[in-house]
């Protein structure tokens, strides 16, 4: 649709004023353009007028892809150690479990000590229960496997 | 010449831009019915390039149609300089990459063909053709208004919501354009008359 817009008010002068007219001409010539170019530039515009949600990319893409990715190699790790647990027989030694016992015992003693006050010191306490922690430390190491098992883990080419 | 765009104009368009950002088909035809020549007019009166004013035309309308339908267009009651300023945008893109990748074309190919009266009638196609070779003469200032105005069809007070520049100023610029472009043509219309009566 062409509209004409108002006379610039300034131009008194016939001369501009039929120059203003010609270039006025000369639009409506460069307005005729191609045939058929509304239809062409509705088309344009149809996949985005049409209702519905567009499909666009609201934002970056790489952060929900790398939250997936850190997951699934966590997810991966837990299982592979479970994995490799299982298939290297790693467990608790039979002895472990009357030692981690008897530890509870002395820790609740310590407590009952201190709750009745019988002169038994502090410090004493602590090392005693401290010479027990290293014995079941050492227990429990020697349930480890001797092959590297954990510089498997932890070295070079882990992940 | 006509009135200037009334209140009820403006109504009718802030309600036309309403419709089409629901989606409204209608509406749709009725925008691009109203601004898509004149916007292709922009572009083909700078790029001379009948395949890149309709390229840009439709950019236009998608973009457009992208702000509507994303709410991205607010400043509803502005709408003719906005879609003029992505228009003018687009072009000086375009003029700029052209440029860089240096594609030569020579405007005499294109003048007269897609625009302009018919080959047929030599007279008016001469004066068309001495015309825009003298608006291309004249600076960006002042052909960026001179465009606006006469291919654009747009109004001062849009042309001046547009540039920035208070009212005064754009009329004061489209005196002196044509001021300029008279004095251009001036002794080029008797040169041309001069060329058309040697053999």
């Amino acid at each position: 649709m062409n509209r004409i817009p108002e006379p610039d008010p300034e131009i008194t002068d016939p001369a501009l004023r039929a120059l203003g007219e010609r270039l006025d001409a000369l639009g409506d010539a460069e307005r005729a353009g191609p045939n058929g170019l509304e239809d062409r530039v509705l088309s344009a515009v149809a996949g985005t007028v049409a209702p519905g949600p567009i499909a666009m990319p609201t934002g970056p893409r790489w952060k929900p892809v790398a939250i997936r990715a850190a997951a699934g190699f966590a997810m991966l790790g837990v299982v592979s150690i479970a994995v490799y647990s299982v298939q290297r027989g790693v467990s608790v030694s039979p002895d472990r479990a009357p030692a981690v016992m008897a530890l509870e015992e002395r820790i609740d003693g310590l407590f009952a000590i201190g709750e009745l006050d019988e002169g038994v010191s502090f410090e004493d306490s602590i090392a005693s229960i401290e010479l027990w922690a290293d014995a079941l430390d050492a227990e429990v190491a020697g349930d480890w496997p001797t092959n590297g098992y954990a510089d498997d883990w932890f070295g070079e080419g882990a992940l | 010449m006509g009135a200037p765009q009334s209140d009820a104009d403006a109504a009718d368009l802030a309600d036309l831009v309403a419709r089409a950002s629901r989606g409204n088909e209608r509406a749709w035809e009725d925008l691009v019915h109203r601004y898509a020549r004149r916007v292709y007019a922009m572009a083909h009166a700078k790029l001379r390039r009948p395949d890149l004013a309709e390229e840009i035309t439709q950019s236009v309308f998608v973009t457009l149609a992208t702000k509507l339908k994303s709410d991205g267009y607010t400043e509803l009651g502005r709408f003719e300089p906005w879609l003029f300023r992505v228009t003018m945008n687009r072009v000086r893109d375009e003029v700029r990459r052209t440029k860089r990748h240096a594609i030569p074309h020579d405007p005499s190919a294109f003048g007269g063909v897609a625009a302009g009266p018919a080959p047929g009638d030599p007279d008016r196609w001469r004066d068309a053709e001495q015309l825009r070779r003298a608006v291309e003469g004249l600076s960006d200032a002042d052909r960026q208004v001179i465009d606006l105005r006469h291919m654009g069809q747009l109004g001062f007070k849009e042309i001046a919501a547009l540039l920035n520049e208070p009212l005064g100023t754009v009329l004061a610029r489209h005196h002196r354009a044509l001021k300029k472009l008279k004095a251009a043509l001036t002794p080029e219309r008797g040169a041309g008359m001069n060329e058309g009566t040697t053999p």
